[in-house]
């Protein structure tokens, strides 16, 4: 009977042991610390990727998943504040409009505007007759002070946000209040730069992130070398004002290099060797086109053959693909040409006739695919033009680093992660790349990023500002943010 | 009688439900008798009952009586994540996992050449796997869930050298199904649009092999070797749940670039349960009083990687063979070391009906850095034992055991994944089993 006790209380201690001790195991995440840093009032300096522009445009999903907005949700880990951005409103919430890839036909995406839904509230004429549209105006203040397509260049350009017949940036205007000068005195017209000493002056953030730049140079790649660079000494000149005005009131923060302009999708998805596959097929039409032309072949019966003279004019005319550099020579694309992504839109296109000897008519060249019918200029970043860029890229960033070291102010090398992201890397399980819709990271104006591409710009932010002020402020769980989806 | 055959009936029961448990290193389970359990789970050097048959069939050769012994364990175990970068915290919520064991030993009694042999029958669970992280969090492009079920049945036979030294083997077939689940398997996700699972039964065969040897009355000796055994899977299914209509076969977009996720597909894979070499040594310092010992040895360094091959139907369109997003194969490196369990244990008499157990067994983990996967959130490991036995007259004997699990908390980064965070496991074991001598 005792015994019978004693292992009945013994049974008892079993089970008693494993119910209490089925709990959950526990784990000393690493304490959230602001380090050396202050985190409560965050300003955000940039253009259009510091606006979370996405896919072609500012639109309001993009706005709320805009790297700065998610570091300020970040921030609050660390006592920061409530942090401002310029929204469209739910109304106007497809902003300026954004691209939508709707499918696949034909081997390549399909991709189309979308124009319901817009904040846009006008538009100005400008001189040349040149339409800027005004969007929705947002005149509180706001934190997030990413002005899209602004460059170093324009920071000190008074009237740069001021409606007027010159022109002016439209991202810029809608943040300034309406009370502006005359059209006639543009000069006393707020610039970027003031616009931000203003700032300073009455918000006194305690923390920046600082992202120019990149324009100085995609501006010149993306218009295949039309528009031109800034000169490196100008851009480090300016870079150097504005650091000054950065660190205001003892203001620390993040500077960012600028990635690459000649890895982006937009230069690299269509190739010089996928181009030149089409020309056979190409060059085998034309004749067929041209023949059928001069012999006034009805549609159901085959052309004769080109006469031998004529034939071999084409022959030698249509033998690679051709393109205009900024001189106004012909020459032979090569593997090293780089073809804009919509390039595509231009090539094989048959809209101008050329006139060549010994032939009556002026005859339709299929653009690109003739020497008589070249690809523009701006449709090509040619070998020396990606020679320029990079140049002009390593010699900012050079500014960058320099400046940035003057203040004490950490940087993000942009550059160096978009060249790790260039040859695929995993995160978290996801394989991440380079590529144009399939790679996840660049929406579908192969410039900006996709809402996961910011955060994991959002965390490389982080990542310096936690190493350099002895900070630990957590990341963002980049499986959360969207790459490139189908939308109907 | 009637209470054996309620417990065989409930055995029977836990066969069908069957979901298993990490529960020693890797993927092998070690809670193969709940009478051993109680005293580290030692074994090879000891001759408790049927169980020998699994144990070291030498020992089973020199057991005295016939027995049968059957027994059940429900393991509650919990692992948590916390994410390096984000500071996340996920947790697994996994099946209570039912390793359970069935053993039989008999053989001619008398004297004569026949005596000396006793032929012997194990089916038990020593590998087995069920680990649930949910579709939600920050690992699941890597893995949400995987189940790895196997039974081992091995037919045995024992031979008595002499009184104090016995030589057995047997021969082993597995036979079990694995489960393996995914997130987000298509180039261009949105967040998580897919699914992917992997399902597929296995089967394998080895052998087990052991010597018992008692030099004196207060020393016994054992050694026992288990082979490795391939759990082989061949024509599994691979299903894709929640696939948008764009990457279904047949879709305008494989139609037009050319890839496509296949309707259907199979899959071969080959899952290691590696050798074991066991040495164990107990000595009987007094009537009431065994103290044990055991070293296990098993041979992980042939898990050096988890590969899939696939076969599928090809998506031929206008003569035309698409190419399908799914490779033809995928490898994951896994680079598993050889490990060392060392194992304390004993038993004190308390009455003639009552023993009690305790027991303490560390582990050494088998997964090198690199190679930590949410699947096996393995490490080093404390286990401490305690249980016990109340005999129910002569022939009749209630077996009891807990086990808690402490894995030491390890971060990592997989090289695969590049998933990176602190892992954490803890799991708490209660064994139930009978035995009938005869």
């Amino acid at each position: 009977m005792k015994l019978n006790n004693i292992y009945k209380s013994f049974v008892a201690t079993l089970v008693t042991g494993f119910a209490i001790t089925s709990c959950t195991p526990n784990i000393d995440a690493p304490a959230v610390s602001k380090g050396t840093a202050t985190f409560t009032k965050y300003v955000a300096i940039g253009n259009s990727l510091t606006a979370g522009f996405a896919d072609g445009g500012v639109y309001r999903e993009g706005q709320l998943n805009s790297y700065p907005n998610l570091i300020a949700t970040q921030f609050k880990t660390v006592g920061g504040g409530e942090f401002r951005q310029p929204l469209f409103t739910e109304a106007g919430s497809n902003g300026s409009g954004y691209l939508k890839l709707i499918g696949f036909a034909g081997g390549r995406p399909v991709i189309r505007p979308e124009t319901t839904k817009l904040g846009v509230v006008g538009v100005s004429v400008g001189a040349t007759g040149n339409r800027t549209p005004l969007y929705e105006k947002f005149t509180t203040t706001v934190d997030n002070l990413g002005i899209p397509g602004i460059r170093i260049s324009d920071i000190k350009t008074n009237g740069y946000g001021f409606n007027n017949p010159a022109g002016f940036n439209p991202y810029f205007q809608r943040l300034l209040p309406e009370t502006q000068p005359t059209a006639t005195d543009i000069g006393g017209a707020i610039s970027y730069l003031q616009y931000l000493q203003k700032y300073y002056a009455t918000e006194k953030p305690t923390f920046f992130t600082c992202w120019l730049g990149n324009n100085d140079a995609l501006g010149f790649a993306t218009s295949g070398g039309t528009t031109p660079l800034t000169p490196s000494a100008t851009f480090q000149s300016l870079y150097k004002e504005l650091m000054g005005v950065v660190v205001t009131g003892g203001a620390k923060g993040v500077v960012a290099t600028i990635p690459n302009v000649t890895s982006i999708p937009y230069l690299n998805t269509v190739k010089y060797a996928d181009v030149k596959a089409n020309l056979p097929a190409a060059k085998a039409a034309f004749k067929i086109g041209v023949s059928r032309a001069l012999n006034n072949t009805p549609p159901n019966e085959t052309p004769p053959a080109l006469p031998p003279a004529l034939d071999q004019l084409i022959e030698g005319s249509m033998d690679d693909i051709y393109i205009r550099y900024a001189d106004g020579s012909v020459n032979k694309a090569t593997a090293a040409d780089l073809f804009i992504l919509t390039a595509t839109d231009s090539i094989g296109s048959t809209r101008v006739r050329v006139s060549v000897p010994g032939v009556p008519v002026p005859l339709p060249f299929p653009k690109g695919f003739s020497r008589f019918n070249p690809l523009d200029h701006p449709s090509v970043l040619d070998n020396k033009e990606i020679a320029a860029a990079l140049t002009a890229v390593t010699a900012y960033n050079v500014a960058i680093r320099a400046e940035a070291a003057i203040v004490n102010i950490p940087v993000f090398d942009a550059n160096a992660l978009l060249t790790e992201f260039v040859s695929g890397k995993t995160v978290n399980g996801l394989t991440l790349n380079a590529g144009f819709i399939t790679g996840g990271i660049f929406s579908l104006d192969g410039v900006h990023a996709t809402q996961r591409g910011y955060a994991i710009m959002a965390n490389e932010f982080i990542r310096v500002a936690n190493a350099a002020y002895n900070a630990n402020i957590p990341q963002v769980d980049i499986t959360r943010y969207p790459g490139v989806a189908i939308k109907q | 009688m009637k209470k054996s055959t309620i417990l065989f009936a409930s055995t029977v029961s836990a066969m069908l439900a069957l979901p298993l448990l990490t529960q020693a290193q890797g993927y092998q389970v070690a809670l193969q008798g709940a009478k051993q359990t109680g005293m580290a789970h030692i074994g090879v050097a000891t001759k408790l009952d049927a169980s020998s048959a699994f144990f070291n069939p030498g020992a089973m050769a020199l057991l005295e009586k016939n027995s049968i012994s059957a027994g059940v364990s429900l393991i509650s175990a919990k692992s948590a994540f916390v994410d390096a970068s984000t500071g996340q915290k996920f947790e697994t919520n996994s099946p209570i996992g039912t390793p359970f064991y069935l053993y039989a030993a008999w053989g001619p009694k008398g004297e004569g050449l026949a005596s000396r042999f006793k032929f012997g029958l194990s089916i038990n669970t020593p590998f087995g796997s069920s680990v649930d992280w949910g579709k939600d969090w920050i690992g699941r492009a890597g893995l949400t869930s995987i189940k790895l079920q196997a039974v081992f049945i091995q037919p045995t036979v024992g031979f008595k050298i002499t009184e104090n030294l016995g030589i057995g083997a047997g021969l082993t077939y597995m036979t079990g199904a694995v489960n393996l689940q995914r997130a987000s398997v298509l180039p261009f996700p949105a967040v998580s649009v897919a699914g992917g699972e992997l399902d597929g039964s296995a089967s394998g065969i080895g052998f087990n092999t052991g010597i018992y040897y008692t030099p004196i009355k207060q020393i016994s000796l054992g050694l026992s070797y288990r082979s490795q055994v391939d759990m082989k899977v061949t024509g599994g299914t691979l299903k894709f749940s929640n696939v948008p209509s764009e990457f279904q076969q047949g879709s305008a977009l494989s139609n037009s670039i050319g890839s496509y996720l296949p309707n259907a597909a199979t899959f071969d894979a080959t899952l290691p349960a590696p050798q074991i070499v066991s040495f164990g040594v107990t000595v009987y310092p007094s009537e009431k009083l065994t103290l044990a010992t055991e070293i296990n040895y098993a041979g992980w360094s042939s898990y050096d990687s988890l590969r899939f091959a696939y076969t599928q139907s090809p998506n031929v369109v206008n003569g035309v063979t698409l190419r399908s997003l799914l490779a033809s194969k995928s490898a994951s490196s896994r680079n598993y070391n050889d490990n060392l369990v060392f194992r304390f244990g004993g038993q004190y008499k308390v009455s003639a009906a009552l023993d009690v157990r305790l027991g303490y067994a560390y582990a050494i983990t088998p997964v090198p850095a690199g190679s930590l996967t949410p699947e096996t959130p393995d490490n080093d490991r404390h286990n401490f034992f305690l249980g016990g036995s109340y005999k129910i007259g002569e022939k009749f004997s209630i077996d009891a055991a807990l086990q808690l699990v402490d894995v030491v908390e390890r971060k990592d980064t997989s090289k695969e994944t590049k998933l990176s965070g602190t892992y954490k496991t803890t799991a708490t074991v209660g064994s139930f089993g009978v035995s009938y001598s005869f």
